[in-house]
């Protein structure tokens, strides 16, 4: 597949879904967290699309707030782990022996703690909450960046072009705006976007764990999570925010993949030269 | 002849090896110089220290001299050693297939290096870029400025790495194995061009090679360097026809056993 066709088919798919989770709530009579027992476990229906679950909250509603937590977490999570990251790897790559070294050391000792922990420690410290659960995954999560970053740079600070443009005269911010960065980028982004994914993915668990998002508010993971002990009675509780997570996941890999192709030269349609 | 280039008494070594033992050599203006070695003998290490490339984090020793223009190197900053690279020594490093940015177009590549204060001509740097480029070989330039590198074969690439290395004109040029990725066509082609542009520019070139055959078609003095120390030094005619060390006498009768290349050296 064509890397325009990768970009656009992801951008489509998660626009049309930052769309549904922003205005669809508009379609929909229901409050995500109101509370109709004498409709509990309907199936779908004209007045419950996706039908509702053991409380008869209206679950096509309540998805549209899963996927708004889900993907904010998401976004928020790894824009935060490439900030933090890019900035320690590259101050580390391009850092003498021992201060990489120290730099390095540091993060893994941090690395080194147990995840559960960050993440029950900060929501003891910050209380319980989309933010205290970004605060916990990043704590953890920059290091991954970091570390792909710090190779990255490394690596194409050894390169013969990188040496080659040194031996020409040409000044160090320029090597690496020129030089070095635009051939790391697209790993980079690449990197950067698969932990959003992981971002999710790990939301969804601990709100299973019940140290996520705390009920009523629904995420994908937790609408899930809810679902799972009546998977064989309503099934349509599960299939719903299921086929979400797996259509958000998918739209973000396929934006991941064709961004690292934007950045390869070779896969890229050069316009001019040879 | 003044020297442009003097090393002397150059000693280089990591914490448990000696890379290079007490190298003096000389190179002066308008000469080919060629450094003859096998692998591992230290000849990059010569090159990269003279441009102060090296890797300085595992270089635990480091003494001697290079002069250039009577000017010792091993006393400027690293800033003046900045204005050193590209415009009075140009280098051009080992491998030609990955010396090349491969996100920047090979135009962009040549008008980066240019400095308008080191060449004193009239023309723009798109002008200089499109002139070296036609006379390495390109007919047309234009096609070369917008390609990538991935597009080109090595011959071609290598040809572009001489071109972005006279941009400024540069009084002494290193070549640190000008011809190792290339076929034998290639390397004559490249060899002939530096020959030329010795002639036009009045240039001093500076190669590197372990390929005898080389260092016959085209150099005009040769050091021999084993072990990181020069066991031999004279013109070409001198080394190849009187060797006077048992060294030098295995190089060239390893090379006579070479039927291809002993045709282009005699």
């Amino acid at each position: 597949m064509n890397y325009k066709v990768k970009i656009s088919l992801g951008l489509t798919i998660l626009g049309v879904l930052l769309f549904l989770c922003l205005v669809g709530s508009l379609f929909s009579p229901y409050e995500p967290t109101s509370i109709y027992l004498a409709h509990k476990n309907a199936p779908p229906s004209f007045s419950h699309w996706f039908g509702t679950d053991e409380l008869g909250r209206d679950l096509f509603t309540r998805t549209l707030q899963g996927i708004r937590i889900s993907l904010s977490i998401g976004t928020l999570a790894a824009f935060v782990d490439l900030l933090l990251g890019t900035l320690w790897g590259t101050i580390s790559g391009f850092a003498n022996r021992k201060v990489d070294s120290v730099m390095m050391r540091l993060a893994e000792l941090v690395y080194s703690l147990p995840y559960l922990l960050v993440v029950i420690l900060a929501s003891v410290i910050l209380g319980k909450g989309l933010i205290p659960l970004v605060v916990a995954m990043v704590c953890i999560g920059w290091i991954q960046m970091a570390r792909v970053v710090r190779l990255l740079v490394r690596d194409a600070r050894c390169s013969d072009y990188v040496v080659a443009a040194h031996a020409l005269g040409v000044r160090t911010p320029r090597l690496f705006l020129a030089h070095i960065f635009p051939n790391i980028v697209g790993p980079m982004l690449a990197a950067c976007m698969l932990s959003v994914p992981h971002a999710i993915f790990t939301e969804a668990f601990l709100s299973f764990l019940g140290i996520g998002i705390q009920p009523p508010i629904a995420s994908l993971g937790s609408l899930v999570g809810d679902a799972i002990p009546a998977m064989r009675f309503f099934p349509w509780r599960l299939v719903f925010p299921a086929s979400f997570i797996t259509l958000l996941i998918f739209s973000i890999m396929l934006l991941s993949d064709g961004l690292r192709d934007l950045y390869d030269p070779k896969k890229r349609l050069h316009e001019g030269g040879l | 002849m003044s020297h442009l280039l003097e090393v002397s008494h150059l000693v280089a070594g990591t914490r448990t090896t000696t890379i290079i033992n007490d190298v003096s050599l000389n190179v002066c203006e308008n000469e080919i110089v060629a450094l003859v070695g096998e692998s591992g003998s230290g000849k990059s290490m010569i090159a990269r220290s003279i441009m102060r490339l090296y890797p300085s984090e595992q270089i635990h020793t480091f003494s001697g001299s290079i002069r250039f223009q009577d000017q010792e190197l091993l006393r400027f900053s690293e800033n003046s050693m900045r204005k050193i690279r590209g415009r009075e020594i140009a280098y051009i490093p080992q491998s030609p297939l990955n010396a090349l940015n491969p996100m920047m177009t090979i135009g962009k590549q040549l008008i980066e290096s240019y400095d308008s204060r080191c060449y004193e001509g009239k023309s723009s740097p798109k002008e200089r870029a499109h002139h070296l480029l036609k006379r390495v070989g390109f007919h047309d330039s234009q096609l070369i400025m917008n390609s990538l590198a991935y597009q080109l074969s090595g011959g071609m690439r290598q040809r572009i790495l001489v071109a972005i290395s006279l941009m400024n004109s540069p009084k002494l040029l290193i070549a640190d194995e000008p011809t190792t990725a290339l076929d034998v066509t290639l390397q004559a082609e490249i060899l002939d061009l530096l020959q030329d542009l010795k002639e036009e520019y009045g240039l001093a070139i500076f190669f590197i090679t372990h390929d005898l055959g080389l260092v016959a078609r085209s150099a005009d003095r040769v050091y021999i360097l084993k072990s990181g120390e020069i066991v031999e030094t004279g013109t070409t005619d001198d080394l190849f026809y009187k060797p006077q060390m048992t060294y030098t006498k295995t190089l060239l009768d390893s090379l006579i056993q070479h039927p291809t290349i002993t045709a282009s050296a005699v």
